[in-house]
């Protein structure tokens, strides 16, 4: 498995102060990496297919970090760091498991209220009982950005409601394109866009693909042929209808 | 006499439940000012709300409580007085204010959260006494006291006037009419509804405000059961820092029973309140899906329980237990030792009873629940929902 770090990272960082200060972050960055995800097996080797024609050949599973809840801590701290400053009023989050832990972390520091976003047939809706009004600030936070697809239509969501989006805040970025194609302010703890890539099928070649053949297992296990068809579902958008979510409220049994 | 409680970390943005800054104490000085400037009444109690803060360190208590006590002594505020109350005397370093209150010669009196008296700044035994007396009895006068512990009734009234004038009772009601300590503070009910009951009525309030309770639904619920009314928790847990509090108001029943393990169900509230109990139990936590083939649950991300676990069941509702069975059957099969269960609401109205096992729950509310066969809409031929409640694997 490849490691975070290039191996010529002492080189490229020079002796100057700010080359030693970035240097002994990578360095705490690698152990951090290495004690939170590689140590806790989190990162599944295979094939899997993100949305449209994402592949990559690694799953990163976060749900082994936040098996220990002091790991998580350790990166709320890190999350919250650049944005300490801002006066946060609204934390948004499009996912509902991790990520949302991760949200609720970062909102307690600020004070924030937090809102998930509604996911109905893979289909990212801002949450319907969110009120953003001009004044809010808006942070929006995740565990990990693959595609960037769920946060570039959060961003366009919140710019059409006239909120101001302070920026995001995730713990990896995977994502294939550079970051600052999103028009805000973008802050990750890794970087892991070059050792464990997404490939962009219609540009590159799935390597996975070309050796295994198309039986490409989804983060829910969907079949890839439900894959196809739900991409063609996509294209029309459905407005939410009815108060029925596909994440529960609560257990009530 | 107006008693108002006070939530310190409300105010705080930064850090949550350990206040340790030096500046962090300054800005709360500023807010506890206005606080108490704003007070309508010219006598008043302001409560501290000890209940969720993990650590205080003397810095902040340097910069905070002993500048406000000071001016309070000169009586720069009107007949006004602080008093801290749900302080967990094993968690905070109550030595170290005790110590800083000594060197500045003041007095700062706090109630523990099981119950007890505490006088920190104490400079003999005899007054601690008092106010242990006085804090029993609030229609005694200082002859009692002086036959309490056994001195002159003059040297009762200097004790008193001693700690009058340290802002722990009220002087001024000492020496004629009865000690009248705290009345609004001590008259039992009040004090045992500001205490004990303020956690559950500001969630059953919060429930009511962010409109959880959906009425006029109609949906199956996975037990069979049928559903009028259902409760959607997640809009109260929406607030951060209320969901960091029902978590550690949960986490503080189990917290001498070395949980390992929580074992949850993997849905947002869940997972948010799992992680806040196992911060402060120090335990990992386990989330839970369904599995497909067979109608049971089975831990995610391929975590694997260890025999011998001692686990922490953990439901944000208990609506006929079904969930908290297949749980149960979760622990059991993985060779886990079950030793509570948490939940937030029990809408069982205690009917479910897992005898066996400490259940500790937050509020209770009673929702229109039909089991199956006579649910009264299907009768009317109202289609229902199934609400899905649990994830897929």
């Amino acid at each position: 498995m490849p490691s975070l770090c290039s191996e010529n990272t002492l080189d490229t960082c020079s002796n100057t102060a700010s080359g030693l200060k970035r240097f002994v972050t990578v360095e705490t960055n690698h152990i951090l990496f290495r004690t939170l995800f590689l140590d806790n097996e989190a990162i599944r080797d295979g094939h899997f297919v993100f949305t449209q024609w994402f592949h990559s050949r690694f799953l990163i599973d976060f749900g082994r970090v936040l098996h220990d809840t002091r790991s998580s801590n350790k990166l709320l701290a890190k999350m919250f760091e650049p944005f300490r400053g801002e006066s946060v009023t609204k934390v948004i989050t499009p996912n509902i498991t991790e990520g949302y832990v991760l949200a609720h972390g970062v909102a307690k520091k600020f004070n924030a209220k937090v809102y998930r976003a509604d996911r109905r047939e893979g289909i990212i809706y801002t949450p319907t009982d969110l009120e953003i009004s001009t004044r809010d600030k808006v942070l929006l936070v995740d565990d990990g950005i693959n595609t960037g697809n769920s946060m570039r239509q959060l961003l366009s969501d919140i710019a059409k409601a006239g909120a101001t989006c302070c920026g995001i805040t995730v713990c990896i970025s995977r994502c294939p394109f550079p970051l600052s194609d999103f028009g805000v302010r973008v802050e990750t703890i890794f970087d892991l866009s070059t050792t464990y890539p997404i490939v962009n099928t219609q540009v590159d070649n799935c390597d996975q693909c070309a050796t295994l053949g198309i039986v490409a297992a989804r983060l829910d296990s969907e079949p890839l042929e439900k894959e196809k068809e739900r991409l063609m579902f996509m294209k029309v958008r459905l407005k939410p209808t009815s108060a029925y979510a596909e994440w529960p409220s609560s257990t009530v049994d | 006499m107006t008693a108002t409680l006070y939530d310190m970390t409300m105010d705080l943005k930064d850090e949550y439940t350990s206040l340790v800054s030096r500046v962090l104490g300054e800005q709360l000085q500023v807010t506890l000012y206005s606080k108490l400037s704003a007070c309508p009444s010219d006598d008043g109690v302001l409560l501290l709300d000890f209940s969720v803060v993990t650590s205080v360190h003397e810095s902040f208590v340097d910069e905070f409580l002993v500048p406000v006590l000071k001016s309070l002594e000169r009586g720069e505020a009107g007949d006004k007085y602080i008093v801290g109350v749900n302080v967990d005397q094993e968690r905070l370093n109550l030595k170290g204010i005790d110590d800083l209150m000594q060197r500045n010669n003041l007095l700062f009196l706090t109630f523990l959260k099981d119950g007890g008296t505490l006088l920190l700044g104490s400079p003999n035994r005899q007054s601690i006494e008092a106010i242990e007396f006085v804090h029993k009895s609030e229609k005694e006068t200082a002859a009692h006291l002086a036959v309490q512990l056994n001195v002159a009734e003059s040297e009762a009234q200097s004790i008193l006037s001693f700690l009058g004038k340290h802002r722990v009772i009220r002087e001024r009601h000492a020496q004629d009419v009865g000690l009248d300590f705290f009345q609004a503070l001590l008259d039992s009910s009040e004090r045992t509804r500001l205490l004990k009951h303020s956690f559950q009525e500001e969630l059953l309030e919060r429930i009511d405000r962010q409109r959880a309770i959906e009425r006029n639904a109609h949906y199956q619920l996975p037990s069979g059961y049928h559903a009028e009314e259902f409760l959607h928790l997640s809009r109260v847990l929406d607030d951060a820092r209320f969901s960091a509090r029902i978590a550690v108001f949960l986490a503080d029943a189990f917290k001498n029973d070395e949980i390992d393990v929580i074992l949850t169900v993997k849905t947002p509230n869940n997972l948010v309140l799992a992680q806040g109990i196992g911060d402060y139990l120090d335990a990992k936590v386990v989330p839970a899906i369904l599995d497909q083939v067979e109608a049971r649950l089975v831990p995610a991300s391929n975590i694997r329980l260890k025999q011998g676990d001692r686990a922490l069941i953990l439901v944000d509702v208990i609506g006929t237990g079904w969930v908290v069975n297949l749980l149960l059957a979760l622990a059991s099969n993985g060779g886990a030792n079950v030793e509570g269960i948490a939940a937030v609401v029990d809408l069982s109205e205690a009917k479910v009873g897992f005898t066996l096992t400490k259940t500790v729950t937050a509020a209770s509310l009673t929702l229109k629940m039909y089991s199956p066969g006579e649910c009264p809409l299907c009768a009317q031929k109202i289609p229902w929902i199934p609400a899905r409640i649990l994830p897929r694997a």
